[in-house]
């Protein structure tokens, strides 16, 4: 701690001035002083003073073996999609807890309802091996609709009672599922970032909160924004504040995201200028979240391609959503017709 | 916009030195709270010479006066009990568990023709109904910018659809009045116009008791002022010029809906574009023609990062069957109107992509039911007697002769079926 | 310096790139587009230095929670590069407590913890010395820390990135510790001057000034034809190495050297991620 040098404390400027023009090169230095000779000396008030050499003897920061990580990540529990095939690309068991999973899609994929589906199966009891949490709802898009959740949450608890083992109580009350989802609105960017800035307090008033999902991300950044540069800084210091609560509080945070049409302008006289769909928001915050998973249409099914991940493979998996919520893909092509034949009766 | 306050309100009040210290900030100086969130802490430290604590307090003081409340889910579901406007087609309504979502943008595309406008004065007729009749019993702003607004068509879906609440006597005609008295119609020319208007139009709303907002179309305007802009310039230019106007109308529109508690209904127009040639990813969205179909694929104006605004998207066409031989259309000719019309979820955060069929009759949108239309016909043929069955003998021309009625139009059916799923 | 005393990162390909591996007392930095490896390359580099020597230490400071034990883990217990340390006796235990891990969310805490590593290798004898013989400090990322606080408004962000890179060189010549620092990609319009490939379109961040900090600086990007149209590009190979099969989804990357004060620069390799390892042409064949 000693060699550290006083100008890359975290102290107002004319502090540091103040420190420098004194003579104090490093914390070594700092180290010597009292806090009434520091605030004589370099004519600051006590408490200033007191606050400079609290800085410097705090030592918050420890690292643990791979083995102690190991330990506790096992002990967080993933949230299921609902969608088997889905949870096994996640690593076995859905969606991790502690890192920040971002899902871009097309409009129409149901990233929303994906949204609803987590925030309702965040809420599975413990001796269902779920994670028995809460869920907080960032709804930017204003398509958060209560409706739908009801539907899912009354579909996933009816799945729930269909497979319990024990016939005592029911393992989910719906009134319940429906109070623990704590939904918020936010109209333009400065909201976004206000919500986030005060969010510790609302998570320290419900520890019990497991997942955050902000839907979406993009769509308030996407406007608005002539500084480019400014927008990055915004929304990596976002990312940032977004990864210390995932780690600090134990949550899953899970982003959706806009996909966007990108010009390749290949500058070649022979080749065409092409484009692409590629995530919104641009190649640095590409780098913000942990996992990142693209959703796609390819032949009448929904796919979801995992493109991002430190720890698991590149794969592609199918999912469908239908009116219980996400599922996985049935490969059976008289599900349609079937439900033609219920609507005209034939 | 709406959160964008000014610091000095704050209470209990900054420092006067504090306010000094942010009107001071190089270049631009912090007035709003826009503006504070736009810095950093540590670009307040930096240029304002805060203590990184009251740096750290003023941004968090100004969060906690704009940030929203959370809302459980449950309170939402009891603030409001009927927050879909039905459109009286039965197929849709239940797929969207109700109709057209309260505080979310609907977006209506078609081609020409395709009965978007019908819909939208469908719909502004059904809102003006007094409650006991399915109605919202409230105004109608129609914000319309290709002159598509018919008022005598209006009329005319009114009487035919409500004879008796819009009879020809002295009651009906004055209803008729409040009905069209209710809707308010606004002409616009330019998409600043437009961008301007939904500015103003929180007044309006409140004055007129409007309980629906439409705007037909979103796409006219500035698909007219930017023209082409991808072939002309590529990225960057126009065509994010182009995205930066609707994206703010969007989050207008959103925000209208939201603190209103009312639906929105934009309509927007298609594009074709030839397969071979598309630059544009095909990906975008699920294909709604069959992709073994040949022609030029069809796909909503305005390209990908609009239709990320729009909460439900529902895609109007004309009805087409794939790969019809000219016998068999003979037969479903006589099954299915000329002149029917498919719709099409797209995208919807509550309902599955599901098709249902609608013809435009006199009454404005109405939805085909194919069993209905069986049992009509049946009783068409039953009344004409021994008439209808050569009648349609005649026109099929395969094997079924010997078979009887009901099992070819089973066989016709299932066969329909199989080109349409396959 | 002696031979043995260079880090290799798992990869043959990119060891030939940085001269044989990551050389200790130099800070070696790896940028590159999202998912292409880095994080990947830094968990190889981790479980190459544990099983080389059985009292090498590695340190992870995780600024973006990345890091994963259980990929570790499976890492040491399923890739047969790693058969040979297995056989000679190293558990899985212990190579996973010879691992630390720090987390760290803002520049102030990697700062703290630095100073505090250091106050503990100047102590050696301690008798709980946790940091004696860490060969390897690996940062990722520093682009997650630092891009918040680089604007135009204020130098305070560049002085503290100048700050903690010198701090970092300094730990890493006198304690002879290799140090690699992971860094993000940006867009860069029309395309990456410095890159070999005309086609790149993005360039490592947190701009000019810190281009000149690093040693060396490794980018890896994906293959072009790849950004298109990916769906052409993806086949399924199968590897052979000694004795497992791997399945290989062949998405080709690029990892080319941008800057380096001894080697050559301008230099790359094409490498592919499959299974657990990281492979480049010549293992393939």
């Amino acid at each position: 701690m000693s060699a550290r040098l006083v100008s890359s404390l975290n102290l107002r400027p004319s502090t540091r001035t103040k420190l420098q023009k004194a003579g104090f090169q490093t914390v070594k230095d700092l180290q010597e002083t009292t806090p009434i000779e520091l605030s004589k000396e370099i004519g600051i008030s006590n408490n200033e003073a007191l606050n400079i050499l609290q800085q410097i003897k705090k030592n918050k920061v420890t690292s643990i073996s791979a083995s102690e990580a190991l330990q506790q990540e096992r002990k967080l529990c993933p949230i299921s999609t609902s969608c088997e095939a889905m949870d096994q690309m996640l690593g076995g068991r859905g969606v991790p807890v502690g890192k920040i999973t971002e899902f871009c899609g097309a409009p129409g994929m149901g990233k929303t309802q994906l949204g609803m589906q987590l925030c309702v199966n965040v809420q599975i009891p413990q001796n269902l091996s779920g994670p028995e949490g809460e869920a907080i709802f960032i709804d930017t898009e204003g398509s958060f609709i209560a409706q739908r959740a009801a539907e899912i949450a009354r579909a996933t608890i009816n799945k729930l009672n269909e497979n319990s083992v024990t016939e005592c109580d029911p393992p989910m009350n719906f009134d319940i599922v429906m109070s623990k989802i704590y939904v918020s609105k936010v109209h333009n960017c400065d909201e976004l970032i206000a919500l986030i800035k005060v969010l510790d307090e609302f998570l320290q008033e419900h520890p019990r909160v497991k997942l955050l999902v902000i839907d979406s991300i993009a769509f308030h950044f996407r406007q608005q924004f002539d500084d480019m540069a400014l927008r990055t800084r915004l929304l990596n210091g976002l990312a940032q504040d977004l990864n210390k609560f995932a780690q600090s509080y134990e949550l899953a945070v899970v982003l959706f995201n806009q996909m966007t049409t990108k010009f390749i302008i290949s500058g070649k006289y022979n080749l065409k200028d092409q484009a692409a769909l590629v995530p919104a928001l641009g190649e640095s915050w590409g780098h913000q979240c942990t996992n990142r998973i693209v959703l796609y249409w390819r032949n009448e099914i929904r796919c979801a391609q995992l493109v991002k991940s430190p720890s698991l493979q590149e794969t592609t998996v199918h999912y469908q959503i239908n009116s219980t919520g996400v599922r996985d893909y049935q490969a059976d092509s008289l599900n349609s017709k079937r439900r033609w034949e219920e609507l005209y009766d034939i | 916009m709406s959160s964008t306050r000014k610091l000095t309100r704050l209470n209990p009040k900054l420092g006067k030195k504090t306010i000094y210290k942010l009107n001071s900030f190089p270049r631009t100086p912090v007035n709003t709270t826009k503006e504070l969130f736009s810095r950093t802490e540590l670009e307040l430290v930096e240029c304002c010479n805060f203590k990184v604590e009251t740096a750290r307090n003023i941004q968090k003081r100004a969060a906690k006066w704009i940030v929203p409340e959370f809302v459980s889910v449950l309170d939402m579901m009891t603030e409001n009990n009927s927050p879909f406007l039905a459109t009286s087609l039965k197929g849709l309504d239940e797929a969207l568990s109700g109709g057209i979502p309260f505080s979310s943008i609907t977006e209506l595309v078609g081609p020409t023709r395709s009965g978007k406008t019908q819909l939208c004065l469908t719909l502004s007729m059904l809102t003006t109904l007094p409650e006991t009749m399915g109605g919202l019993g409230g105004g109608v702003c129609y914000i319309d910018t290709e002159r598509s607004f018919n008022a005598d068509r209006l009329i005319v879906i009114a009487e035919n659809r409500f004879p008796q609440y819009f009879g020809k006597d002295e009651r009906g005609q004055a209803n008729l009045d409040k009905m069209t008295s209710s809707i308010h119609k606004m002409d616009i020319t330019s998409s600043k116009e437009l961008t301007k208007r939904l500015d103003e139009l929180q007044e309006f709303i409140i004055e007129n008791d409007v309980k629906l907002l439409i705007v037909d179309s979103i796409g006219s305007l500035v698909r007219k002022e930017y023209q082409n802009p991808v072939k002309k310039c590529g990225w960057g230019g126009p065509l994010m010029e182009r995205n930066d106007i609707l994206l703010q109308q969007a989050s207008k529109l959103k925000y209208l809906a939201e603190s209103f508690r009312i639906p929105v209904v934009v309509t927007n127009q298609v594009i074709t574009r030839n397969r071979s040639e598309t630059v544009l990813p095909r990906e975008c969205f699920r294909p709604i023609k069959k992709s073994r179909e040949e022609g030029p694929e069809v796909t909503a104006a305005l390209g990908n990062t609009w239709a990320h605004s729009v909460t439900t998207r529902i895609m109007m066409n004309k009805f087409h069957i794939r790969n019809l031989s000219n016998l068999k259309f003979t037969i479903l000719n006589d099954l299915f109107p000329p002149n029917l019309q498919e719709l099409t979820i797209v995208k919807s955060p509550i309902a599955a992509n599901i098709t249902i069929y609608y013809t435009i009759e006199n009454e404005g949108i109405v939805e085909f039911v194919y069993s209905e239309n069986i049992e009509k016909e049946d009783k068409r043929q039953q009344e004409e007697e021994i008439g209808p069955m050569e009648e349609t003998d005649k026109s099929d021309a395969v094997p079924s002769q010997s078979l009887d009625k009901k099992k070819r139009k089973s066989d016709v059916a299932e066969w329909f079926i199989s080109a349409l799923w396959a | 310096m002696l031979q043995t005393d260079v880090l290799s990162t798992g990869c043959y390909g990119i060891d030939e790139l940085l001269q044989g591996g990551l050389h200790p007392g130099e800070v070696t930095e790896i940028s590159g587009e999202t998912a292409t490896g880095k994080t990947q390359l830094a968990f190889s580099a981790t479980l190459t230095t544990i099983c080389a020597n059985k009292n090498n230490k590695v340190l992870f400071i995780d600024t973006v929670s990345t890091f994963s034990a259980e990929r570790i883990r499976t890492l040491f217990l399923e890739s047969d590069r790693f058969d040979h340390s297995r056989c000679q006796g190293m558990g899985e235990e212990d190579v996973m407590n010879r691992i630390r891990i720090a987390k760290c969310f803002d520049v102030y805490a990697v700062m703290e913890f630095i100073e505090d590593l250091r106050d503990h290798l100047e102590n050696k004898d301690k008798d709980d010395n946790v940091y004696t013989n860490v060969k390897l400090i690996i940062i990722d990322s520093f682009a997650a820390i630092f891009s918040p606080l680089l604007g135009v408004t204020q130098t305070q962000g560049h002085s503290l990135m100048i700050t903690l890179t010198r701090i970092l060189r300094n730990l890493a010549k006198e304690y002879n510790i290799a140090v690699l620092v992971i860094n993000a990609a940006i867009a860069s319009n029309p395309n990456n001057p410095i890159s070999v490939f005309s086609s790149t379109k993005s360039k490592p961040s947190l701009g000019m000034s810190w281009t000149f900090m690093p040693d060396v600086q490794l980018y890896l990007t994906h293959c072009v034809e790849n950004k298109i149209e990916n769906e052409k590009n993806i086949q399924q190979n199968y590897v052979y190495t000694n004795r497992k099969e791997i399945e290989v989804i062949m998405k080709p990357k690029i990892c080319e050297v941008h800057r380096s004060r001894n080697g050559q620069m301008g230099k790359w390799c094409i490498f592919y991620m499959g299974g657990n390892e990281l492979f480049t042409h010549d293992d393939i064949i």
